[in-house]
């Protein structure tokens, strides 16, 4: 595969460039300079990860030989080794259930205290509201050391009293508390939008309050519930800071931790084709949500931002 | 993507209740919905709150007291010390070579991406398929940083693919030692321009997205080019958006770590000349081969951090307010 590959905008851009010289007269050196950015930037970004599928299927000697051709044949040993030799399986199931447990329980939380946040009619709702927004300015490092040292206490508490821990459970709860600020927002935002009417119309059918809220309220809130549960997947599913300092043992790495040993060992392994898997199976489930989900990723990255 | 957030001032607005000086409506107050809720208030917001508190605050507020003492972690006396870590921080130039670094991000990267930005939305607005084109921008930002780090690392290398797709074209001579100790911090800026700057398009294209079509007809008939327009039509009006923007670029460029740490790569962490303070903190606390563990010292940094934060949010706010126009 060629840098030189022609972009796959090219086609589009063709067109249209001579409609807006028909009704313009003239394409600006500017506006084709533009145009040029745009095409060089996706050029490069479909290139680089097409580069890294393709060179994931190719062995070792190949990828250092070779590393503009096309693999020979398609091999799947890269795969094989990076996922039960380099325990990348092993680091997709913990962040599997890690990610998807954390993402879970914070949406649990968050829904009834966004809920009622909104609709409370208390005195201490704004206040609040704006405790849990001001960690979303709070950056991890000025919380990690503590977590570290209280997770390390809890860890050989538990040792002691139980001969049982697991440091994963650490890492959920901490996901769980650093992931709140941010879904409280998001969902506080989205009740706000909801309409009044439907409450008061379940309370005078005789409904009470938390029945209003799970029968009611929630399958209402259902898209905004969604979207929250989808970033913090797709947002803990990348983080790697606090599982680097909190997980110590090999068998309990998350992904990327897997993957940044698979690479921090290259230099004894040689093991490149699997290095190229790993970061196939690192980054292709992200995608595959991306292009799924796309559309609700952005918007709900956004929110916020304006009115 | 952890970079997720926004800013507290949008928040409570709505959610706020009624100041004291209000009436309140007599039959809100009485009916049975209302009263159901005020019972439901405290059990429905307590879980969450004890969470945050414990896991979040409760360490944010521990941070500022261990940063007054030198500790190694549990099982080492507490020693107070005062305000001596943040002397240390002064006189550490490993220190501020990390602090200089995480501005050069802050600066640099930032005039880069908000330049990019903007040039890119005033692009993608005329063309067709911008939703397509913008994702393909965007997607680098949602992928692993770790995942990046090691792809670009390797796309990089003495002999990776980008030197040899250079001297397959003849370009031998441009070929560099991208990752280098001395090069290294430069190709990481690129990096993190390549990365970002996607999310930041989206951001600035929502808020051009709420500005009615007609103005930029008008615009169109006046015989605006379309830099005229952005300057004229677009900044002004969608300008609430891009100050959000800037503050949030505040608040996750000093935090940027899996990026630079896995940029590296070797197992050995990056040279003084490439760290952040992230790293920096990293490598004196638990990271590296054998963790230095000065945990007061770091918490001291985590300090200086929000600090900075807390103070460039304040100034950025300051600087980028303007009297909102109604459309």
């Amino acid at each position: 595969m060629l840098l030189a590959q022609p972009p796959p905008t090219r086609t589009v851009l063709a067109p249209r460039t001579r409609a807006s010289q028909k009704r313009r007269g003239r394409a600006g050196p500017a506006k084709v300079a533009g145009r040029a950015l745009v095409a060089v930037w996706v050029a490069f970004n479909v290139t680089l990860l097409g580069w890294l599928v393709l060179t994931s299927f190719k062995s070792s000697r190949e990828i250092f030989q070779e590393p503009l051709s096309l693999p020979t044949a398609p091999r799947t040993d890269n795969y094989v080794s990076a996922w039960s030799v380099s325990e990348l399986g092993v680091g997709f199931l913990n962040s599997a259930v890690i990610v998807g447990l954390s993402a879970a329980l914070v949406v649990a939380l968050a829904a009834p205290c966004a809920y009622m946040l909104t609709r409370g009619q208390t005195r201490s709702a704004g206040p609040v509201t704006t405790f849990f927004a001001v960690g979303m300015g709070v950056p991890l490092q000025a919380v990690i050391i503590p977590i570290f040292v209280l997770t390390q206490s809890v860890s050989s508490f538990a040792y002691a009293t139980f001969g049982w821990w697991d440091d994963r459970v650490s890492l959920l709860v901490v996901y769980v508390a650093m992931s709140l600020p941010f879904t409280v927002f998001l969902l506080t935002g989205f009740f706000r939008s909801l309409p009044a009417d439907l409450e008061e119309a379940a309370a005078m059918d005789g409904a009470s309050g938390p029945r209003t809220f799970l029968r009611v309220m929630l399958p209402l809130a259902q898209p905004g519930l969604v979207t929250a549960f989808i970033l913090n997947v797709v947002s803990l599913w990348n983080e790697t800071l606090v599982a680097l300092i909190l997980i110590t043992d090999n068998e309990q790495y998350t992904l990327p931790q897997a993957l940044l040993g698979l690479y921090q060992t290259m230099q004894y392994t040689s093991n490149w084709g699997g290095l190229f898997a790993g970061v196939v199976i690192v980054v292709l489930p992200i995608l595959g949500v991306y292009v799924w989900l796309g559309r609700r990723i952005v918007e709900g990255l956004t929110v916020g931002a304006g009115k | 993507m952890s970079q997720v957030g926004t800013v507290p001032r949008e928040v409570p607005r709505a959610a706020r209740p009624r100041t004291r000086g209000q009436a309140r409506p007599r039959s809100r107050g009485q009916s049975p919905v209302a009263r159901a809720r005020r019972r439901m208030y405290w059990p429905f917001i307590t879980p969450a709150l004890v969470v945050y508190v414990a896991f979040f605050i409760g360490p944010a507020l521990a941070s500022v007291w261990i940063s007054l003492h030198r500790w190694r972690g549990a099982g080492d006396d507490m020693t107070f010390t005062g305000l001596d870590n943040y002397r240390r921080l002064l006189d550490d130039d490993a220190f501020v070579a990390a602090f200089a670094n995480s501005l050069k991000i802050l600066v640099i990267c930032g005039v880069g991406i908000f330049a990019l930005a903007f040039a890119l939305t005033i692009v993608l607005r005329e063309l067709r398929w911008r939703r397509a084109l913008r994702s393909l921008l965007f997607f680098p930002y949602i992928v692993s940083p770790i995942a990046i780090g090691v792809a670009l690392g390797l796309l990089l290398e003495p002999d990776g693919l980008a030197n040899s797709a250079l001297r397959l074209v003849g370009l031998g001579g441009l070929a560099e030692p991208w990752l280098a100790p001395d090069r290294l911090f430069a190709t990481i800026l690129v990096g993190i321009v390549w990365v970002t700057t996607g999310f930041y398009v989206i951001l600035l294209m929502t808020g051009q997205e709420r500005i009615p079509a007609y103005y930029y007809e008008a615009a169109e008939l006046a015989g605006a080019t379309p830099i005229q327009q952005f300057r004229h039509v677009t900044l002004p009006m969608s300008w609430d958006v891009v100050s959000v923007a800037a503050v949030l670029w505040v608040i996750n460029s000093l935090k940027i770590f899996e990026f630079v740490y896995a940029f590296v790569g070797t197992g050995d962490s990056p040279p003084v000349q490439a760290r952040t303070i992230p790293i920096y903190q990293f490598i004196m606390t638990t990271g590296g081969r054998s963790p230095a563990y000065e945990l007061g010292y770091g918490c001291a940094m985590g300090v200086v951090m929000v600090v900075l934060v807390s103070v460039l949010v304040v100034l950025l706010r300051r600087v980028m307010r303007r009297d909102a126009i109604q459309f």
